[in-house]
């Protein structure tokens, strides 16, 4: 960190496009070729957009009482979504027509996400985690979960899903009961997050502290001292760094070598407000975290020096990179939409 | 306090057993035209009537929380549900959460001091418990639950109250408020209440003034029995037999305002009246005098006492025990006068309730360090036993108000109003299982500076 001496200029980023007048944005994904941008909103429909003009091609009907969740299958064809009025939708893209209705099988349905081969769909509604095929026909149903289900992450190999709840993250092995593994610590965990080269499971918990597995070990760490509950996790693409986020701060953790045990965390801590998400760059070390201050920032890592800043006026919910990192879209709280370039 | 606290939307938890007139009192918030977009998370699958709220149905999950606290638990679902909520367009003026009949209110009130996230755009307001009258008997001596639910109330509706005798109210009123020396206690008929004694109540504000009555905190009556009396002038006489007690107080005047309740209003004078030296008197002396008399029972047999009334009018009669227990009467020759109006407060039933409420009402300033440290540690070992406390004390050096609330272990204060012209002065009550009230007066005296 003391090698860099010369002190980076702050970029300010204008958005290239902005679309206002929705609801609070409660999800937001880029298809796979970045061509489609989806925002879906508390109040329920979901703006499937063009990702370079900003246009909106369809306005989706969504989930009465608010869309909670969105995944894009991995082809870019199908959308599926996930809200309160207990269902999952999958929608085609290029139409906007509905294709299959899902039941959730309990409450609310909070999480969707289609699986590294893209024929089968994860939900989880309440307890229930339910699989579904490409033709809307449930094949397993995993509710052995001692609370709502709170993360769900594939594994790479597309026939092992996690899932986090109270009481820690089990493992499936699709189809089989009881699960594979289950990683146990008595606490409220509300986030989840798979590193994407598989090796380690992170959960963040209500009583301000993270937990991360070794998947194939057991062997687990904990990290405690947050200002608040741990909503929001990433990792970055190598592996090597976990972002988690609560209140105001986002902490980074380094995961090379022996790990985060006897390091210290590069605390990210200048909004003024709590921050709402928070994503990597899918190629750069860059972080992006977007507040309820307005304020959309990117972190250089592992430095944490700012690279870019945009002030927005409202609350910011939600941010999406785009699959190539050129751009990234944030929503808001008073449900705008904008997108931004990022050289 | 700044804009942003103030325009956190108030949340009032509704408690009480199956059947005790919740949904009863939740139709009745709901439909009146109040002007107020309410929002309502249910646990019990009631019938609500529906037009300007919202109804959600919510699963209880109730979570341990590992924050060195060993009681400290959240309500998981409410969390998750009234984040979403404050994420609609429509927004709610208040939000009313209902609990299972069976439900430890902590987990609820709880949750708002845990989630900074929900405690930085909700306010709870109040627990509210509404109480089965006519079958609360039924349940209290072994339910932890309805002591729970009555210790954690900011507000208590002894409900169905026309479904028992005054006589039961009142000895179910005292001994709600024996439990609960804090909460504010309506009487209600099918949840019949002004909207103001349930809704932005204050309950948790620390903005607020406390109230607490010093009558409150010992709410022992000094007499059992009063009546109301209407006399033409002449010569009367009061008669007693051989009764429990050597001797008795009484306290008798004259009634100017006559009507419905004239006795009921009169009691916060005349405990004032008891607290007077009484006059003794032995039999056959005149007790017309208004004031507090010791009437002298030790001679055996019927005894009297005289009455002389000059003007005709109404009288009460405030009796340190029940007219039963010594076979008394006013009579005027031998024909017995009967009161027109009576009220009797219960003192035969002494339930020796194992949760109370503790006051402390003391002048003097206090040294900072040492209160919290006391307060710390008094909620780390005992705060399982201790379900709510609240307080505003006066700090050495300081010129506001220091206030404080807590449920179990958590913890809040803060520098409230300055005290102005007002006389400085501690009042903090603690309400909680085997309450050691010794302990909590010695341990505040240590901290006066």
């Amino acid at each position: 960190m003391s090698g860099l001496s010369e002190k980076a200029p702050i970029q300010l980023i204008e958005p290239q496009w902005r679309i206002v007048g929705g609801d609070y944005v409660t999800a937001l994904a880029f298809s796979p070729d970045g061509s489609m941008l989806a925002a879906a909103s508390a109040g329920g429909p979901i703006l499937l957009i063009e990702g370079e003009t900003g246009r909106v091609v369809h306005e989706l009907s969504g989930h009465g009482l608010g869309t909670l969740a969105l995944d894009w299958s991995r082809d870019g064809r199908r959308l599926a979504s996930g809200g309160q009025d207990g269902k999952a939708r999958i929608w085609d893209a290029a139409s906007g027509s509905e294709v299959a209705r899902l039941d959730g099988g309990s409450g609310w349905v909070e999480h969707v996400a289609w699986s590294p081969s893209a024929d089968q769909l994860a939900t989880a509604a309440g307890k229930v985690v339910k699989l579904w095929n490409d033709d809307g026909e449930t094949i397993h149903v995993h509710d052995d979960h001692a609370s709502t289900v709170t993360g769900l992450a594939w594994l790479r190999d597309g026939r092992r899903l996690a899932t986090a709840c109270y009481g820690g993250v089990k493992l499936w092995r699709l189809g089989r009961k009881p699960e594979e593994k289950h990683f146990q610590w008595k606490g409220s965990f509300l986030s989840l997050s798979l590193s994407p080269d598989d090796r380690h499971l992170a959960a963040g918990c209500q009583d301000a502290s993270l937990f991360v597995w070794n998947v194939k070990t057991a062997k687990n760490v904990g990290m405690s001292g947050y200002p608040g509950k741990i909503g929001l996790l990433d990792w970055n693409p190598s592996s090597r760094y976990l972002a988690s986020g609560a209140a105001k701060d986002a902490v980074l953790w380094d995961f090379s070598g022996k790990g985060p045990a006897d390091r210290e965390p590069l605390v990210l801590s200048r909004h003024a407000d709590r921050i709402a998400d928070l994503r990597f760059h899918p190629k750069q070390d860059i972080l992006a975290t977007a507040g309820e201050d307005g304020m959309l920032i990117l972190w250089r890592i592992p430095e944490g020096v700012i690279r870019n800043l945009c002030i927005l006026k409202n609350p910011l919910s939600r941010l999406a990179w785009n699959p190539q990192g050129m751009a990234l879209a944030v929503g808001s709280a008073e449900g705008e939409v904008c997108r931004f370039a990022v050289d | 306090m700044s804009a942003i606290s103030s325009s956190r939307v108030p949340v009032t938890i509704l408690t009480g057993f199956l059947g005790a007139g919740k949904t009863t009192l939740l139709n009745r918030i709901l439909s009146e035209n109040h002007g107020k977009r309410i929002a309502v998370i249910e646990n019990e699958f009631g019938e609500i009537g529906i037009d300007n709220a919202l109804v959600i149905n919510a699963d209880e999950e109730i979570f341990e929380m590992n924050n060195g606290c060993i009681c400290c638990t959240v309500r998981g679902d409410l969390i998750r549900i009234l984040g979403n909520l404050m994420r609609r367009r429509d927004k709610f003026d208040a939000i009313l959460i209902e609990t299972t009949g069976l439900a430890d209110p902590a987990p609820v009130a709880q949750t708002f001091f845990v989630d900074e996230e929900i405690g930085s755009q909700l306010r709870l307001d109040a627990v509210i418990t509404v109480v089965d009258t006519k079958h609360v008997h039924l349940h209290i001596d072994d339910s932890d639950e309805v002591k729970e639910q009555i210790a954690f109330a900011d507000v208590i509706l002894l409900n169905k109250a026309d479904l028992v005798s005054q006589f039961e109210l009142d000895a179910l009123e005292k001994r709600v408020r024996s439990m609960n020396a804090m909460a504010r206690v309506h009487r209600t008929v099918n949840g019949q209440v002004d909207l103001k004694a349930v809704l932005d109540v204050g309950g948790f504000d620390l903005d607020r003034a406390l109230s607490i009555k010093p009558s409150f905190l010992e709410p022992e009556y000094p007499f059992e029995w009063a009546g109301l009396f209407h006399l033409a002038a002449g010569d009367y006489r009061w008669t007693l037999n051989d009764g429990p007690d050597p001797a008795m107080r009484l306290a008798w005047q004259p009634v100017a305002a006559v009507g419905d309740g004239c006795l009921e209003d009169l009691k916060e004078s005349v405990v004032r009246l008891f607290a007077d030296t009484p006059k003794r008197l032995t039999p056959d002396a005149d007790l017309t005098a208004v004031g507090l008399h010791e009437l002298d029972l030790r001679v055996g047999g019927i005894k009297q006492f005289k009455i002389a009334i000059e003007q005709d009018g109404h009288y009460a009669c405030f009796t340190q025990h029940h007219p039963d227990e010594f076979d008394m009467s006013l009579r005027r020759g031998e024909e017995v006068v009967q009161p027109q109006q009576t009220l009797e407060w219960n003192a035969g039933h002494e339930h020796d309730d194992e949760v109370s409420s503790v006051g402390i009402s003391e002048p003097g300033d206090l040294d900072y360090g040492r209160f919290n440290e006391w307060i710390g540690q008094l909620l780390r070992e005992k705060g399982v036993d201790i379900y709510r406390s609240k307080g505003i004390v006066s700090l050495k050096g300081m010129d506001k108000k220091l206030v404080f609330h807590a449920v179990h272990m958590l913890f809040d204060m803060q520098a409230d109003q300055p005290w102005g012209e007002e006389p400085r002065r501690n009042q903090l009550i603690f309400i909680g299982r085997n309450l050691d009230r010794q302990a909590l007066n010695e341990g505040f005296r240590l901290c006066l500076a």
